[in-house]
């Protein structure tokens, strides 16, 4: 008989064995395929277009005395300057924009990339239409994704239409040249509209990113050599941009291989690694399942084995026969597994913010990878039962009454392999519900001010839009119902604009790094500050409060300002700056940037990551209009009804400028929380399918362990012992091994969280109710588990109990 | 101490009846040893089943001091087996992962009113001559010793009525002779004693025989003393 016919037979005699066996290995395999699509998009970033591992980015750093080296922009002559020091260097550079793109009479934002014609050298993505060769040899020339040029253009020939872009103050009629087929996901940089980088726009405009400078190079021994020659480039070509006094600036340059920057944060690299590691354990955790059930049907297949080395069948024989039995239930288990997987990925896509998707073709076709994970599973869930079961000696086992299986051995290993993956299920369960009580915890941190009910017009600071128009808008906004006020800063959540200086003299002789913003008249009001000790900026006390924008200040020798200005420091710059408490700041003098008097200390506000902590920094009062003029308004009930009045105002007055705003609790999630909440979404669906596998194997073990208890019970129940008595025994015997799991699993999961934990700021405690609710939840899964099999059992007539075998 | 009255036991399977027990009248007096005796499937081991209550008639009435058994739910039944019985198989019946004295203790371990647990499981095991065993596995020992283990067991919760079935069936002569001895040792201290066996010569050694043929009791004779 061959193994098909074996394994067919096998499963419709117990199809409620085969739909746990390969149920559990289907979703155990199921879960590794999506995690592995998972961990190889992440790792391919930037790796996936021809000669993509040749292209480098050049790293500038720029460090302020001691501080933490910040990232730059590059110069915007690296490429010229390299090509004049090596010859034969080949670069292009890229200044990403987010720009309003107006074509066929609309206006819409989109991202544009102004680029170096070489930059199809270092890009090759397949042309859809025209010649990217010599696209932008025209400086009216433009380059468009698929998706761009049917979002922007009319149908039909897109070569040769128009499109206008809108580069801060500037409009540039371009001509389309070429379409390029859409990037690649995995891609950091992919702009869908390109055009030729001009002179004027290689400075920071509106929107910008600066210039990002990219090298290519023909093998890792020249990119090696480019990485030396940068150590002197500085001092071979001063950038007089960062000419600061006594060494104060320090400016760096190094190139890193593009691949390397999708992962260059190491908290991301960590979190790959665990849902990849997550990912195996899903699959281990299968495989233990199925080893579990095979090695505890080896007892009952005893006879079987023994039978056919009675008629002649060698050991070698034996162990190829169960192995290919094996390897043919991980092929269908495989099988369905992948059809598991196709089924999840929209909704893994959904939840984890992701473009997931199996191909079955090509280079990056799933059928290897998929082959493979079949072969290892099946030789290692066969592996164990072939060459126990192809040990038994024939002899003993015909001439004996009983099974005699692999015994007390095998029901050693059955338990030490449930509690491997009920420690395994239960850390996980932990490190689930710490991941998503911090993200939550995140969500609702005190930031310094009042987040609720806050809304950001960012369009507001559009270089576009005039004065005048801004106060329009602004008036027409604080009539509108809902909104009780608007303020205008400098800074704002996610960011806005501030500058750094170093304070040093005055009253105060501590020298830290200051961060300063400028912030309108309303800001306290608006974004409900609170105050530690002094005062807040008081328009009644004009222009003593007023301050103007540091770089004037600094330039500006103008002796109708004030020479002393009002400082607003935050509860970090206080203590930076050596004060005991915030009121022994007030009043003192600081020099920084000018010379300052501090009048206030508030808490800090958090506009940034939410995980990281804040800075020293001071508000400086200054006139709305001398400074980038950042829109926040404050409302009363539903943000997304009060949102839609401030688009339709806007739309009245400002219609060439494509609205953009959103509630700050929208902003900061999208910004900084979002990745992590995605990320524990996908940890979450790897545990749960995770702890269901273990639990399937838990119920066909249960259910196995209680058809070679029945006699027992039979034994149990003539001595008298009631239903209740064998229900308890029965679930007893599995709950040890389940609460032995939970010594193992606290401590992991508690040191990998202790660790996850520490990269936050804002971070909370690691409760026990973490580790007692995961343990309550992996007992009462046990408890379930067994409960059905137990039931039955306790109810099975003790005489018939006792003619069982 | 017993009555069986018109006990009848009919397995359904799902084409055909069979009668195992077809109208059972018999009355057991205190102190007494009863073999019962006849061909395989006349019905003795159901009978058997049906007065240790881990098989219940399909109709009749079972009186056991006077309390009708066939009436009582499962959960009292229990309690009944765990107080008043004690049951010696075949097969001895020890449970593989349990020593010998965890299996004779096994005998109370269903019991709420006894005290005494381990006093009683040693004294248990000094009369049957197993105790030299205690810590020992049931697969270490002969059949004879696991058999005197299992009567062991039987005994140590005092019972009322001591059921055998084919105490000696898996035994060589020498064993099952002392085996049988032991049942005989119980029964002149008191024990009233019910077994099945096939062993006319083991059958001797009890006070009274019963023979029986497809379901019904075709001859019942005391022993001539």
């Amino acid at each position: 008989m061959n193994v098909a016919a074996t394994l067919y037979r096998s499963f419709s005699r117990h199809p409620q064995f085969a739909l746990i066996n390969l149920g559990g290995l289907a979703l155990g395999i199921a879960v590794f395929l999506v995690l592995f699509l998972f961990v190889r998009f992440e790792t391919s970033f930037d790796n996936v277009l021809p000669g993509a591992d040749k292209v480098w980015v050049v790293d500038r750093k720029l460090q302020f005395g001691e501080a933490e080296p910040v990232g730059i922009p590059s110069r915007v002559d690296m490429v010229d300057l390299l090509q004049a020091d090596y010859p034969g260097t080949q670069g292009a550079r890229l200044v990403a924009a987010d720009a309003t793109v107006k074509a066929r009479g609309q206006a819409a934002k989109e991202q544009i990339g102004l680029v170096d014609p070489a930059w199809f050298d270092l890009f090759p993505v397949p042309v859809f239409a025209g010649d990217t060769g010599s696209a932008l040899s025209r400086p009216d020339g433009a380059v468009l994704t698929r998706s761009a040029a049917a979002k922007h253009l009319r149908p039909g020939d897109p070569i040769g239409q128009t499109i206008t872009l809108v580069l801060g103050t500037e409009e540039r009629v371009l001509r389309v040249a070429a379409v390029i087929e859409d990037m690649p996901v995995a891609m950091t940089y992919r702009p869908q509209v390109m055009a030729r980088l001009m002179p004027d726009q290689e400075t920071f405009f509106e929107g910008s990113s600066g210039v990002t400078t990219f090298l290519k190079f023909t093998d890792q021994a020249s990119a090696a050599a480019m990485q030396r020659n940068l150590k002197g480039f500085n001092a071979r070509h001063p950038d007089p941009n960062f000419q600061g006094p006594d060494n104060f600036m320090t400016v760096t340059e190094a190139i890193v291989p593009l691949a390397s920057l999708h992962l260059k944060d190491p908290r991301d690299g960590l979190v790959v690694a665990t849902l990849g590691a997550l990912g195996l354990i899903a699959l281990g955790l299968a495989i233990i399942n199925y080893v579990n059930l095979a090695t505890a049907r080896a007892d009952l297949r005893a006879r079987e084995v023994a039978l056919r080395k009675v008629v002649g069948a060698s050991r070698t024989s034996l162990i190829i026969r169960f192995l290919a039995e094996a390897l043919a239930a991980a092929v269908l288990a495989g099988i369905a597994g992948l059809a598991l997987a196709e089924l999840a990925l929209p909704f893994v896509n959904a939840a984890g913010g992701l473009s997931l998707e199996i191909e079955y073709v090509g280079a990056r076709g799933i059928l290897a990878p998929l082959a493979a994970v079949i072969l290892v599973t099946g030789v290692a869930a066969g592996a164990y039962p072939a060459f126990v079961l192809s040990r038994f000696q024939p002899a003993a086992v015909l001439s004996s009454n009983r099974s005699p299986g692999t015994g007390r051995r095998g029901a050693i290993l059955r338990t030490l392999l449930v509690v491997i993956q009920f420690a395994l299920a239960i850390a996980l369960v932990i490190c689930t519900t710490v991941l998503f009580a911090q993200a939550r915890h995140l969500q609702s941190v005190d930031l310094g001010y009042q987040r609720d009910g806050l809304i950001m017009v960012s369009s507001f600071a559009d270089p576009n839009l005039d004065p005048a128009q801004r106060s329009a808008i602004r008036r027409a906004i604080e009539a509108l119902p809902g909104v009780t006020g608007t303020a205008i800063s400098g800074v704002v959540p996610t960011g806005g604009s501030y500058s750094i200086s170093k304070s040093s003299g005055g009253d105060i002789p501590a020298e830290i790094d200051l961060l300063e913003g400028t912030v309108g008249r309303s800001f306290a009001d608006v974004y409900q500050v609170r105050l530690l000790a002094g005062r807040l900026f008081d328009p009644g006390r004009f222009p003593a409060d007023l301050s103007v924008p540091i770089e004037a200040a600094v330039e500006d020798s103008d002796t109708t300002k004030p020479t002393k200005r009002n400082l607003v420091i935050n509860r970090a710059a206080a203590t930076a700056l050596g004060f005991a408490t915030p009121q022994d700041a007030v009043g003192k003098e600081l020099k920084a940037a000018g010379t300052f008097a501090i009048i206030g200390v508030i808490e800090d506000i958090n506009f940034a990551d939410p995980t990281v902590a804040v800075k020293p920094f001071a508000y400086a009062l200054a006139n709305e209009g001398d400074f980038p003029p950042n829109l926040t308004v404050r409302h009363s009930g539903n943000a997304e009804a009060v949102l839609q009045r401030i688009e339709a105002v806007w739309q009245q007055r400002a219609a060439g400028v494509p609205f953009a705003g959103n509630s700050v609790n929208a902003l900061l999630y999208k910004s900084y929380l979002e990745g992590d909440v995605q990320r524990s979404r996908l940890f979450a669906f790897g545990t749960v399918l995770a702890v269901i596998v273990g639990a399937l194997g838990l119920y066909g073990l249960a259910a196995f362990n209680t058809a070679r208890r029945v006699r027992e019970i039979g034994i149990r129940k003539s001595l008298g012992a009631s239903s209740g008595a064998i229900v308890r025994l029965l679930i007893g015997q599995f709950l040890r091994p389940v609460l032995i799991a939970n010594v193992i699993a606290w401590p992991l999961a508690w040191l990998a969280m202790r660790e996850w934990l520490s990269g936050f700021s804002e971070r909370i405690a690691l409760s026990p109710v973490y580790f007692i609710a995961a343990s309550v939840l992996a007992i009462a899964i046990a408890v379930i588990t067994v409960l059905a099999h137990s039931l039955r059992a306790s109810r099975i007539a003790p005489a018939e109990a006792l003619r069982h075998d | 101490m017993i009555e069986l009255q018109a006990i009848e036991r009919r397995y359904r399977s799902d084409e055909v009846e069979t009668t195992a027990l077809a109208g059972i009248d018999l009355a057991i007096a205190e102190g007494e040893f009863v073999a019962i005796m006849g061909p395989s499937g006349c019905g003795k081991s159901t009978l058997l089943n049906t007065l240790g209550t881990i098989d219940r008639p399909t109709s009749g009435q079972y009186l056991f001091g006077g309390r009708d058994l066939a009436q009582l739910p499962e959960s009292d039944l229990a309690q009944f087996r765990a107080a008043s019985l004690g049951f010696v198989f075949q097969s001895f019946n020890l449970i593989d992962e349990l020593t010998i004295e965890e299996n004779v203790a096994l005998g109370l371990a269903y019991r709420k009113d006894v005290s005494d647990r381990k006093a009683r499981v040693a004294a248990a095991m000094d009369r049957i001559g197993i105790a030299h065993r205690a810590r020992h596995f049931p697969h270490q020992l002969s059949g004879g010793q696991q058999q005197r283990a299992a009567i062991a067991r039987a005994i140590v919760g005092d019972p009322k009525l001591i059921l055998a079935d084919e105490p000696t069936g898996n035994l060589d002569t020498a064993n099952g002779e002392q085996v049988m001895n032991i049942l005989t040792t119980l029964n002149d201290s008191g024990s009233t004693i019910v077994m099945v066996t096939h062993s006319p010569s083991h059958a001797d050694m009890a006070k009274r025989r019963i023979d029986m043929l497809d379901g019904r009791i075709v001859a019942s004779a005391m022993r001539a003393l």
